[in-house]
């Protein structure tokens, strides 16, 4: 017999061994893939909402920003609200031809990106046009202006140059106040210089600041400040923007409105289907079964996201989605299977009878709503604690309902949800108050009332129920 | 594309049918592996059991030039090697001994046993020579490499071996000459 021929033997006797595994394992293989599955989900899901919430926010802000350079840029200097007024040093600007083509290049403050490149190119020479003085804020810079190019002017070219731009009357109010403006107080009064650039502030747009770096020559413009000087303009605008998105909470007694407002939530309401009178048992002449219970309000929530507009100062148009639940209670009796003809021509297995505060016990009827509310917004006041009333419209689709319904001809209680109307639209209305106003995350807290214009009931009833509710909401402000 | 590739393919979109098939084809052969490194079922479905998930999550780094039983065996021998690390009742001193005191013996008997009777006399061993003779006998490492794996000096594992070969030819000529013994004692 050869070397290793045990070993060669073993090797063959083992590639023969098969053995049938139990199948929990196969179970415990699948169980463990899954849980990996999901954990990778979880852990991308917070990343990818961070994303959103982000890449949401920036293209946001860059169309804000976008529409408010537009505005600017359309009459950027001709209001003295854009001048420096204080400048230390004017120059005389004559304005030829527009610069067909003037070339932008963004300070190391001012990322090209945020405003697109096209419209920085058509505002800005629009507003070189127009230019009628243009005042440099550097004394260095206007002194080499005054006297032609020198050696000094090639390095500067590609350096950011703080100028700022003057109309006629300014540049004598500028005169008067030039002492002011050397003794220092011209960088408060005309915006704030920051590293070669200046932030000119806006009075009547009290949030807009512009910095105006300068690099490459424009065309058309021939002043003692060279052109090369003069020509782009970056526009930073640091605007308040418009929309704002939040969360929102709230608690709120709910419950079923059959018609007037007067007779809402309360106690005595009767249940809110279409079969609310006390009937009899088929075939038992005489027997009669209890009435429908009294429906009780009961406590719901909803929760979920806004996203605010401003119209104006004063008016907000707000939207979002909700997740919201409404509930409310009746007092049933034992279970039974369904014998009655109606019960088995529905397929319905089991009801409940009608009970009483003695011998019935509590059941939750609850709705799951998701909701999509769309309000207007009204600042009523101004000040430390401004108050908002809003009103508007929700619209609502069912997702879920564990509602009972009452059959007065068994005088029971049994579950359909296609007598319920699944897509509903109510009107609300509320007050708010805003604390914190001035804070990263405003608060805002106060009552609401909602009621349902579409009928709960679905199918051929004539009953008119509606879905109501009042509570507490409280939201807050991310952005 | 043959049906293994296609296999493959809808193992890696997460289709849970072509999971099971694939676990169908392989798990009977690859728990008789497990099973030869452990010393109960239980264990041996455990391996199965980890084995197979590490075959799902890093079949992408499967390369299709390879059989693919292969690769799974190889995964399911190294979740066993790991298996044995992290359960103290497999873990069992191994001291080094001069190979030469242990020479391999040139005695290579007739193994005239079934499958599984071979497998439960390997399982029988001492865990250390069991670990040993499976990777050395039946995977077909050199001992370099079972140094490697194991974390043992190449001596420690030859004389270990030589050590196991011997128990077991031994075990396997008893058994041998016990079957004889009770074929002559049958009427």
């Amino acid at each position: 017999m050869h070397d290793h021929d045990f070993e060669k033997q073993v090797h063959q006797k083992m590639e023969e061994l098969q053995l049938s595994p139990s199948y929990t394992v196969w179970e415990r293989v699948e169980e463990k893939l899954h849980k990996k599955k999901r954990r990778r989900i979880v852990f991308w899901v917070p990343f990818l909402l961070a994303g959103l919430l982000i890449g949401g926010y920036y293209w946001m802000q860059d169309g804000i920003n976008t529409k408010q350079a537009e505005t600017f840029s359309t009459n950027p200097v001709s209001s003295p609200a854009h001048s420096a007024e204080k400048a230390p040093v004017t120059t005389e600007t004559n304005v030829g031809t527009p610069n067909p083509k003037p070339s932008l290049v963004a300070t190391s403050l001012q990322p090209a990106a945020r405003i697109p490149a096209r419209i920085k190119e058509q505002k800005q020479v629009a507003s070189a046009a127009t230019l009628p003085h243009a005042a440099p804020l550097s004394p260095e810079l206007g002194e080499t202006n005054k006297a032609g190019k020198n050696k000094g002017d090639r390095a500067q070219e590609n350096q950011p140059a703080i100028v700022a731009v003057k109309t006629p009357v300014e540049e004598k109010k500028s005169e008067e106040k030039k002492s002011a403006a050397t003794s220092g107080t011209a960088e408060e009064e005309t915006g704030k210089v920051v590293t070669g650039a200046v932030i000119l502030k806006d009075p009547s747009a009290a949030t807009v600041s512009t910095i105006l770096p300068l690099r490459e020559p424009a065309q058309g413009i021939s002043a003692s400040v060279p052109a090369g000087e003069l020509a782009a303009r970056t526009i930073r605008l640091t605007t308040k923007s418009r929309f704002h998105w939040g969360i929102n909470l709230e608690l709120m007694k709910t419950s079923v409105n059959k018609g007037s407002l007067g007779k809402l939530f309360s106690q005595s309401l009767a249940a809110a289907d279409q079969f609310s009178t006390p009937g009899t048992i088929p075939g038992n002449v005489g027997s009669t079964v209890p009435g429908p219970s009294a429906i009780q309000a009961a406590t719901g929530f909803s929760a979920g996201f806004f996203l605010n507009r401003e119209l104006t100062s004063r008016l907000t148009l707000s939207t979002g989605l909700n997740y919201a639940l409404f509930a409310n209670s009746v007092m049933i009796g034992s279970s039974r299977s369904s014998s009655s003809q109606f019960f088995n021509s529905t397929g319905i297995e089991r009801y409940y009878l009608a009970g009483t505060s003695i011998t019935g016990s509590k059941y939750t009827n609850k709705y799951h709503f998701i909701e999509l509310p769309v309000l207007l917004q009204v600042q009523l006041n101004r000040g430390k604690l401004p108050v908002i009333w809003e009103g508007g419209l929700s619209l609502s689709r069912l997702l879920a309902s564990n509602a009972l319904h009452y059959n007065s001809s068994v005088g029971g209680y049994y579950k359909d949800n296609s007598l319920i109307t699944h897509t509903q639209v109510g009107v609300l209305t509320g007050l708010q108050i805003k604390a914190f106003a001035n804070a990263r995350f405003p608060v805002l807290v106060g009552p609401q009332i909602q009621i349902g214009l579409s009928n709960l009931s679905a199918g051929t009833t004539s009953e008119r129920n509606h879905l109501a509710q009042y509570g507490l909401q409280i939201s807050t402000v991310i952005k | 594309m043959t049906d293994q590739q296609k296999l493959i393919k809808d193992c890696l979109r997460g289709k849970p049918p072509a999971q099971r098939q694939l676990y169908d084809q392989y798990a009977g052969f690859m728990l008789g592996v497990c099973y030869r490194y452990t010393k109960s079922m239980e264990d041996a479905e455990d391996v199965l059991q980890e084995g197979f998930v590490k075959v799902f999550t890093y079949l992408a780094q499967y390369k299709a030039d390879g059989e693919l039983g292969a690769w799974i065996r190889r995964i399911m021998v190294n979740t066993a090697i790991n298996y044995l690390k992290k359960h103290k009742r497999y873990q069992t001193e191994l001291l080094f001994s001069d190979p030469a005191l242990h020479p391999v013996s040139a005695d290579n008997p007739e193994v005239d046993l079934s499958a599984k009777e071979l497998a439960e006399l390997i399982r029988q061993l001492p865990p250390g020579f069991q670990t040993i003779f499976n990777l050395h006998a039946v995977e077909g490492y050199s001992h370099v490499d079972i140094g490697k794996l194991l974390g043992i000096h190449e001596g420690t594992s030859r004389s270990q071996y030589a050590r196991a070969r011997a128990l077991l030819i031994s075990w396997i000529k008893k058994n041998d000459i016990d079957s004889k013994i009770e074929s002559y004692a049958r009427p």
